[in-house]
């Protein structure tokens, strides 16, 4: 098997060692299984071994207390990076207007560089890249600012560009340090400039594609499947985020389709178009649901079941809502809910069956 | 880890972007302006008492049915719509359609919507202030088709906007009419030295009195980006 060369591939492994040891230590109590004493020295060794490799390398959690500590710092790390961006902001705007407009321009230039430079400079001295991470965010909530408010400074017509130099940015330091929230932030970016450039195509305004789903769906779409047109050998955990990503922003630019069918770009009414959408959306949930199956991608399972619900419900709301005594309404939905758990409930059973 | 050099690529993005909009700034305002209007406080007001932005900027402020329900655009009708390219076929949420608008400023098209619909303060002359003299008189698919039928440079003001169908219910018949929703940009910077006259003369303001009143020189560049050339303050009639 190929040694971890990431983070996350030496912590998979450490957990698998970790839940071996259990289950060693288990089926020895039941009588299962007995080692020698020459045997068990060699595979403690082993383990121990490993262990202490993959904790000097990767600086892993080796145990279940120091993995939940882990969890409490990236949170902390999160919310402390979004607070610093908010911080910066803040700061800017209370005093940018005491400021003649070459400071502004230099200051709005200088931050995120400055903050770059800082995130390299933790990067060379942690393996954990919490502060890392954390500085990072502020780098790319600090460009987010300067190209927003040269804008506004300058008032000039906005350009899809923005969200291109911002997604360019945020992707760099993501495949940089691995990190995994600046690479959802650097797709929200691409998906915006490919929602952007074909709104623009379509003969509109580009900040205009929110009311152009059918430009985020393209998005979305390209989003998921560029994880497999890009190998990404050494970022094995990132085609999970563009696919997820795409998932969400696809079936949510349907969901506004299958409702409000003015809003399309397709040459029919939106008494054509909102039925297409409609039975895309069933479809393509209940797709997502098949695939992850087969996959083994739970997180794609969990993405169509919701939009799966969240569309049939729509149409419920639709035929029903208007008319119906609402205690009738709210009693289809738990039928149907009932329902729907029993065909999960089967497809679990078939799955076991399967194994 | 990483070496130095390919760290580099990212201030270069940070460097390549501002000198983009710097050179974009350069390109706008190079010769002559496009137009150099002179407005009131009524068309740009300022707002200044803000705690946590100490930035001043200008609201732009036209007489429009987005502020004056009462107002139409009675040109927007269904033929310029349809020369626009408005999607008028389908249902009230359709997209609005980016055009190029041109504003007249103190015009007959104000003049004119003043006679028909006169407000009490009128009787006092001169004309209150509080209404904005600037009213979008038409729109083109292109600015220069525009500047050719307003050549006017003091007193039309060509900009980008947004234009948006709807329809009406007229006695019997359902009509459809076109608004301009809005006008991009809306909201224009008041750099130093300006910027702080505003403030100096809101703070000298008599408690109680109303908002001072000022002239701005306005230019409006190539790409149609207007920039503040003169703030002056105009005493009260």
């Amino acid at each position: 098997m190929a040694e971890p060369r990431t983070r996350a591939q030496a912590q998979q492994r450490a957990d698998r060692l970790r839940v071996f040891q259990e289950e060693l230590a288990r089926l020895e109590a039941e009588d299962a299984l007995h080692l020698t004493s020459q045997q068990r020295e060699r595979l403690n060794s082993h383990v121990d071994t490993t262990m202490r490799g993959l904790a000097r390398d990767f600086d892993i959690d080796t145990t279940e207390s120091q993995r939940q500590v882990s969890w409490g710092m990236r949170i902390a790390a999160t919310a402390g990076a979004l607070a610093l961006c908010a911080a910066v902001v803040s700061f800017f705007y209370r005093y940018w207007g005491l400021l003649a407009t070459e400071v502004q321009v230099g200051l709005l230039a200088v931050t995120p560089i400055a903050c770059a430079a800082g995130a390299e400079f933790a990067a060379r001295r942690e393996r954990t890249l919490y502060f890392t991470g954390l500085i990072s965010v502020v780098a790319l909530g600090a460009f987010v600012l300067n190209v927003s408010v040269m804008g506004l400074i300058f008032n000039l017509v906005p350009t899809p560009g923005a969200p291109l130099a911002w997604g360019a940015f945020a992707m760099f330091l993501a495949y940089r340090y691995g990190l995994r929230l600046l690479l959802l932030a650097g797709i929200g970016f691409g998906m915006a400039f490919v929602g952007a450039m074909l709104t623009l195509a379509a003969g509109y305004f580009w900040p205009q594609m929110i009311e152009l789903p059918e430009t985020l769906l393209i998005a979305g779409l390209l989003s998921m499947g560029l994880p497999w047109v890009v190998p990404h050998r050494k970022r094995a955990d990132f085609p999970f985020v563009y696919l997820m990503a795409g998932l969400l922003v696809a079936f949510l630019a349907v969901l506004v389709l299958s409702t409000v069918g003015e809003n399309s770009l397709l040459p029919f009414g939106d008494k054509t178009t909102e039925p297409i959408y409609q039975v895309l959306g069933q479809a393509g949930t209940a797709l997502a649901v098949w695939l992850g199956v087969r996959k083994g991608l739970p997180g794609v399972v969990n993405m169509g079941a919701l939009f799966f619900i969240l569309f049939l419900y729509a149409r419920f709301v639709d035929w029903w809502w208007d008319w119906m005594p609402k205690y009738l309404f709210f009693l289809i939905i738990a039928g149907v809910s009932i329902g729907l758990l029993l065909v999960f409930r089967a497809l679990r059973g078939r799955m076991t069956g399967a194994t | 880890m990483k070496n130095w050099r390919s760290w580099l690529a990212l201030p270069a993005l940070v460097l390549l972007a501002n000198a983009w909009a710097l050179v974009s700034v350069a390109r706008n305002r190079s010769g002559e302006p496009g137009a150099v209007i002179e407005l009131t406080d009524a068309e740009l007001r300022a707002e200044l008492a803000r705690e946590e932005n100490s930035g001043v900027a200008f609201h732009l402020e036209w007489l429009g049915p987005a502020r004056w329900p009462s107002y139409r655009e009675e040109w927007l009708d269904a033929a310029k719509l349809a020369e626009l390219g408005v999607p008028t076929a389908r249902g009230q949420q359709r997209p609005g359609k980016p055009v190029f608008v041109a504003l007249e400023y103190d015009g007959p098209a104000w003049k004119d919507w003043m006679e028909k619909h006169p407000p009490e303060e009128v009787k006092d002359p001169p004309i209150p202030r509080s209404r904005s003299r600037l009213v979008v008189v038409d729109a083109a698919r292109d600015a220069a088709t525009l500047r050719r039928r307003y050549p006017d440079r003091s007193r039309y003001w060509i900009t980008r906007g947004l234009v948006r169908a709807h329809y009406e219910q007229e006695k019997e018949q359902r009509r459809i009419r076109g608004y301009v929703s809005m006008l991009v940009p809306d909201l224009i910077h008041v750099p130093l030295p300006w910027s702080e006259h505003l403030r100096e003369w809101e703070r000298k303001r008599p408690s109680g009195s109303p908002s001072p009143r000022y002239r701005v020189r306005l230019a409006v560049g190539h790409n149609l980006e207007p920039w503040v050339v003169d703030v002056r303050p105009e005493s009260r009639p």
